[in-house]
């Protein structure tokens, strides 16, 4: 008889807990996708700029948004385009996200942003170095990454400065795999020389991978030139910058923004002092703001570069939108949601990001403030 | 109607098909190619050029550049006559390399920064009418003549010359179909992605393309179908063993060549004396 | 330039065939292509740089800790991988086929282990540089092409001078009839794996010290071309393996010098085909290898 009581005293509670659970509203949610290689070849990059996105989380879970909490859904690509393809469309028609932060690489970007354009929904990189490819998907894409036809320039000025005027003929070493430094190496560090008055000898390739650089620094060590320029990703151009000085070359070298990395002076080694580059991000950089963020992505024991700033940004810039351009974040207001945030992040001027200023151009691409740094003791510092 | 995210993973699949298949075919005929990417990549960047430059209809830029793919697998067939074995392996993966190396310096179709542009033409109508019409010629093929033929030349080659079987006629076909549709598939997947580097089609997709014929089967077309639904559907199933990903198919691949070395679907060899090992 | 352009290949070409070497010395006795060997060398290369993090030694103690981590690591493969194989029979292509697995699970765990960035050693054991007149060598260059010499004559010795080196042959030359001979071909076998990992092991430290790069990648391209190598030289010949080694360091770099840096592989394979289609025994195979080894 109690053993009755007991089981109708049970089934009662599940029932009515049930009840409750189907009757109390669901707590809304402000949902943001993230695509990013977490697994694979190329997952550093990824791990590395999670962990920015992860304080961020950290800070909104705190802060919430416009009262709601942040949910953020992050897939990883492992660096494969038909995963790509595959987790926007998850992202934009089943997930049903707000907007989306990601995919990393240019060529993940390619394949994604033009179904994000068709699922009008916006997207964002906070990696992808590739000029152009949010200009082709407009209104809906943004890369709120470097672009490097503004940033070399301030970089050549101060190379030209600190060698009192005289570098007048340069080699220049590009990566011609990679579709960012090949770009920058045969089309825009050339112009910007050219601009500046400087004569390039000769441009000289290498690829992504590759680890032995003796014959393209052999052939530069023949042609003599005044000055080094090494665009390349931070690993070919750590291992490129560690020939030239094996070989005996003393030429100032100044490298693209792949190289504007704390990897690449861990693989430069001591042949990397010297070497001047340009970042809108500066990890030593001494302002309050910038040094507690340092030291709190420091915790995780990894090295903080300005991928894992942008996307802190980014997500704090998406903050800042949801709340200024009327979201509402109602499951019927979907299309019109993603649309204030469009229209919002098209119009960003002068955000005061840990990146420095941030403002988006016509072309989807951010604008961001250059800092010019030297490898100096194994850390970079500020060319004044 | 499907959602779309559905959709895309269905998509890919039938494409993965379709490569699956294409290895099948020489495979089945014992010769093993690790240069399928190659074929792809023709296939993708000939029809996208087609389509986006020339606005040709997507079945006429299907068509050529299956076609061309064909062309470059006799070019390989030839020489394919004469080698076996681990040498032919390393004769077609230095194949597919060197049509990779091709695509990322031909500053026509983007070099290194890639062919985009392309409009969408595939659709998941038309990859399931390929695999349909595909798997029906493979099975009209396994049945036939040709089918006897394929496996006689698998299974002792020197036994089939001397039963008149023509090796050269042979060999050439089963590289050259092959290669079709490998290039059937790359237009598939370029007039679906929109964008294409040369980076897709490297030796990393033709090992992918390789180690799913191996799981479902040396030379069974079924095990190829097999084989391409566990690769692209197991990791999106079990995004728990997503992290674990290769590590599984790699464990998969030595615990099959241990128990089951025909595959997920083929039969296995008779042995000539049944319980001896092949020392 | 020129003659400074042919030492960076002679001396490219040595890390080549110190790779190659490894791939040989499997096929040689065991007819298998050894397809994780080049993952082989890529966990020698861990391991060296995690013994001299760790004890802060310098390249010596690298090798050594390599040297055996892979010797058993090569032992390991053979127990769980090939013996079973072997003990079932199957499809003549499983054994290899099963190196492919093997391959892909190792560069996972590695990357699970170590990362998939790009590191290098300590840069305290940088080489030193000399300067011979117009030329330019580093000391690791040095040992390296030392270290393969070395090897080739070593293994060479072993080989046809010795007992073991005996035993070995008799496995190579056929498995049953070694045995019937009294040979254990199962420890031949293990001593097999063994040695010609340990080379591969050797050859990651090596590497890793002369480049700087070391990641779970770095077993890929490395071991494709000594593949290409064993092949160039003649499939089980060390000699061959050896000299196809310098032969395509230096066309690599000659290429680059004169052409461009794109085509740098593609002359790798270029020549491998060319070999394969004109004298597919290698250029110091015999011809009857051909027909009996595939």
């Amino acid at each position: 008889m109690v053993r009755r009581g007991l089981s109708h005293a049970l089934v009662l509670a599940a029932t009515l807990s049930l009840a409750a659970g189907a009757l109390s509203p669901a707590m809304a949610e402000i949902k943001i996708g993230v695509l990013l290689p977490l697994s694979g070849k190329a997952s550093q990059y990824g791990i590395t700029q999670e962990v920015g996105l992860r304080m961020a989380e950290a800070e909104l879970e705190k802060l919430k948004i416009k009262g709601e909490a942040v949910k953020l859904i992050v897939y990883d690509t492992r660096g494969d385009n038909p995963e790509a393809i595959n987790l926007t469309r998850k992202l934009i028609h089943s997930d049903k996200v707000l907007l989306v932060l990601g995919p990393f690489f240019s060529a993940e970007c390619e394949v994604a942003f033009p179904i994000a354009n068709q699922g009008k929904t916006p997207i964002i990189t906070a990696a992808a170095a590739k000029p152009g490819i949010a200009a082709k998907n407009r209104p809906w894409a943004f890369r709120m990454a470097l672009t490097s036809d503004k940033l070399n320039g301030p970089l050549v000025d101060r190379w030209q400065a600190a060698n009192k005027g005289q570098i007048k003929k340069v080699v220049v070493l590009t990566d011609t795999k990679d579709a960012f430094t090949k770009a920058d190496g045969t089309q825009v560090f050339p112009g910007v020389l050219k601009a500046k008055g400087i004569e390039v000898i000769d441009n000289i390739s290498f690829q992504t991978g590759d680890i032995d650089f003796s014959a393209q620094v052999t052939k530069v060590k023949g042609l003599s030139p005044d000055g080094i320029v090494v665009v390349g990703l931070y690993n070919e151009g750590g291992n490129v910058v560690r020939e030239i000085r094996k070989q005996g070359l003393q030429q100032p070298v100044i490298g693209a923004l792949g190289m504007s990395e704390a990897k690449f002076i861990e693989i430069a080694g001591p042949a990397g002092e010297g070497v001047m580059v340009v970042n809108p991000f500066w990890a030593d950089n001494p302002d309050t703001r910038v040094a507690a963020w340092v030291a709190e992505y420091t915790k995780s024991g990894k090295t903080p570069n300005n991928a894992a700033t942008l996307i802190y940004d980014s997500l704090f810039i998406t903050k800042q939108c949801i709340e200024k351009a009327g979201v509402t974040n109602q499951p019927d207001d979907l299309a019109r949601d993603r649309e204030r945030l469009k229209d919002c992040w098209t119009g960003v001027k002068g955000y005061p990001g840990i990146t420095g200023s941030i403002a988006i151009n016509a072309d989807g691409d951010a604008v961001l403030e250059p800092f010019v740094l030297v490898v100096k003791n194994g850390r970079f510092e500020l060319v004044r | 109607m499907i959602d779309p995210y559905t959709e895309s993973v269905l998509i890919f699949l039938g494409i993965n098909t379709v490569l699956a298949l294409s290895l099948a075919l020489p495979v089945s005929a014992g010769l093993l190619s690790l240069g399928q990417g190659g074929f792809m990549a023709i296939g993708a960047y000939a029809s996208a050029a087609l389509t986006t430059w020339y606005g040709a209809p997507f079945p006429l830029a299907l068509a050529v550049g299956a076609l061309l793919a064909a062309l470059a697998g006799l070019a390989v067939g030839f020489p394919a006559l004469r080698i076996k074995g681990v040498y032919l392996l390393i004769l077609t993966m230095g194949f597919g390399e060197i049509v990779r190396i091709f695509f990322l310096n031909f500053e026509p179709t983007g070099a290194a920064s890639g062919f985009g542009g392309i409009h969408q033409a595939t659709t998941l109508t038309g990859v399931t009418v390929t695999v349909v019409v595909l798997l029906l010629f493979f099975a009209q093929i396994r049945g036939s003549r040709i089918g006897r033929a394929l496996e006689a030349l698998r299974e002792d080659e020197l036994a089939a010359e001397v039963m008149g079987i023509e090796l050269t006629r042979l060999k050439l076909a089963a590289f050259g179909v092959g290669a079709l549709i490998a290039g059937l598939g790359g237009a598939l997947y370029a007039h679906y992605a929109l964008f294409i580097d040369s980076a897709q089609f490297g030796f990393h997709r033709s090992a992918e393309i390789f180690i799913i014929v191996l799981l479902g089967g040396m030379g069974s077309f079924w095990g190829a179908v097999a084989g391409a639904a566990a690769v692209t559907l197991l990791p999106e199933l079990l995004r728990v063993i997503q992290e674990w990903r290769m590590t599984f198919f790699g464990t998969l691949l030595v615990a099959m060549m241990i128990w089951r070395p025909w595959g997920l679907i083929g039969r296995p060899r008779p042995r000539l004396i049944p319980g001896t090992p092949d020392a | 330039m020129l003659l400074q352009q042919v030492v960076n290949g002679v001396m490219l070409g040595s890390t080549y065939a110190l790779i190659a070497i490894g791939y040989t010395l499997v096929f040689g006795v065991l007819h298998l292509v050894h397809l994780a060997h080049g993952e082989v060398f890529m966990i020698g290369a861990f391991i060296g740089l995690y013994v001299v993090l760790w004890t802060g030694g310098g390249v010596v103690p690298a090798l050594v800790g390599a040297l055996l981590g892979t010797a058993l690591l090569g032992v390991l493969i053979e127990l769980v991988a090939f013996r079973p194989i072997r003990a079932r029979g199957g499809h003549f292509l499983a054994p290899m086929i099963s190196t492919i697995g093997v391959g892909i699970v190792l560069q996972e765990v590695a990357t699970r282990l170590f990362g998939s960035e790009l590191v290098g050693f300590p840069h305290r054991l940088e080489p030193v540089t000399f300067r011979l007149g117009p030329l330019t060598v580093t000391s690791l260059q040095l040992l390296i092409l030392g270290v393969a010499l070395a090897l080739m004559i070593a293994l060479h010795v072993f080989v046809a001078r010795t007992r073991l080196g005996m035993a070995m042959r008799a496995t190579a030359e056929n498995l049953l009839t070694a045995r019937l001979l009294g040979i254990n071909t199962t420890r031949i076998i293990l001593l097999t794996f063994a040695i010609a990992s340990a080379l591969g092991g050797a050859a990651g430290v090596l590497v890793g010290l002369s480049f700087n790069a070391i990641s779970p990648f770095m077993g890929i391209d490395m071991g494709v071309k000594g593949l290409a190598i064993m092949l160039i030289g003649g499939l089980g010949n060390i000699h061959g393996a050896m000299l196809g080694g310098m032969a395509l360091g230096v066309i690599e770099v000659l290429s680059v010098a004169y052409l461009a840096s794109s085509y740098r592989d593609a002359f790798a394979f270029a020549m491998m085909i060319a070999i394969l289609l004109l004298r597919p025994q290698g250029l110091f195979g015999s011809a009857e290898a051909v027909e009996s080894r595939v």
